[in-house]
């Protein structure tokens, strides 16, 4: 059970420009009115290769929940518990080369897994590269490249593989057919591989609406960096401060 | 928070180091309360080294100033994470990362 659904975009942005949004885009909700639902963003290890010169970052988001109202529905209570599964973490993953002029970044959800897994890949890289692709030593200094936009492929992989660990450990103990334990009723009577197969487009559908915002937001910052620079973003954000401490 | 003379907010005055006041002004929160502080100093300094260093092709990890943060904020998040259960989580990603992997994307790793 797996469903994959893949997108281009292109920022008409450099590529640095962007990844540095990508560092930015949960940073402040003032920056970045689409990340009002991200509770928390942790940096866990950041290191910097010395041989290639890629970075390498990993980071833990806590979202407001993203399963979607549809699918926590199709789930029993005994599956979708208390008040506190209304939040996801998410592990993120990226790695920079400035370089050559790509970024890889990974993210996936942490809890929930056993219904939904979510894994969405995207790469970021600046044209110039594959045209150019002579150019991609050191010392020709990709960061400063001119060319101003920035293409992002994104794959996200939905499965979800709800039941499939509730059969393995009834294949364990006894007879698949013997569906009488408690996760056995509930999946015999609805089907696993319907339920998995609805979460799944259920899941695909709302990511698509997310997805757009997740672009939306970045454009923003984006936006931003590019009217003042990034000095510029600062100084709105001062006088922004400066303004409410005046309120006070 | 603000009126302490060393507070990173003071870098916000300082254009080169304006970009970190994004950070400062409303950024958002480290899951653990008690790491929030830590948190933003390594934040702080991560972007200003990010932007003025690395992107420009200059970063290394000799110069990072941002180490000794990072191990300072790590320190007090290890403690978190594990109270919250996500260092299992972390494991159980990683293993199933492979799985995934080989099974539906074709990738060895």
């Amino acid at each position: 059970m797996v469903l994959t659904h893949t997108t281009n975009h292109t920022y008409n942005h450099p590529f640095p420009t962007v990844t540095l949004a990508f560092f930015l885009r949960y940073c402040s909700p003032q920056l970045n009115p689409f990340a009002n639902h991200v509770l928390s963003t942790d940096t866990i290890s950041s290191h910097l290769d010395p041989e290639t010169g890629r970075l390498h970052t990993t980071r833990i988001h806590l979202k407001k929940s993203r399963m979607p109202p549809a699918v926590m529905k199709l789930l029993p209570t005994s599956l979708t518990g208390g008040a506190s599964d209304k939040a996801s973490y998410i592990l993120e993953t990226s790695v920079v080369d400035m370089r050559e002029g790509w970024m890889s970044t990974e993210s996936r959800n942490l809890n929930f897994v056993g219904v939904l897994s979510v894994i969405e890949k995207q790469l970021y890289a600046a044209p110039s590269k594959t045209a150019n692709a002579t150019t991609a030593t050191p010392a020709a200094a990709p960061a400063t490249s001119s060319n101003g936009t920035t293409d992002v492929a994104t794959t996200v992989v939905f499965r979800s593989r709800l039941g499939d660990r509730i059969r393995d450990r009834l294949g364990q103990h006894q007879p698949a057919q013997q569906d009488s334990g408690e996760g056995g009723g509930w999946f015999s009577r609805l089907g696993a591989r319907g339920i998995q197969r609805s979460i799944e487009s259920l899941a695909s559908t709302k990511t698509q609406d997310q997805l757009g915002k997740s672009r939306e937001g970045m454009r923003m910052i984006l936006e931003r960096l590019r009217q003042s620079g990034v000095i510029g973003v600062l100084e709105l954000r001062k006088m922004a401060r400066e303004r409410s401490m005046e309120a006070v | 928070m603000a009126k302490k003379g060393s507070s990173p907010l003071s870098n916000c005055f300082d254009s080169h180091f304006s970009c970190l006041c994004i950070v400062k002004i409303k950024m958002s929160q480290s899951l653990a309360k008690q790491c929030n502080e830590m948190k933003e100093r390594y934040d702080t300094c991560f972007l200003k080294w990010y932007s003025e260093k690395y992107l420009r092709g200059s970063g290394t990890e000799d110069n990072n100033e941002c180490s000794a943060l990072f191990k300072e904020y790590s320190k007090c998040l290890q403690g978190a994470l594990k109270e919250r259960g996500i260092d299992k989580l972390l494991e159980d990603a990683r293993e199933d990362n492979k799985e995934n992997d080989t099974l539906y994307l074709g990738r060895k790793k």
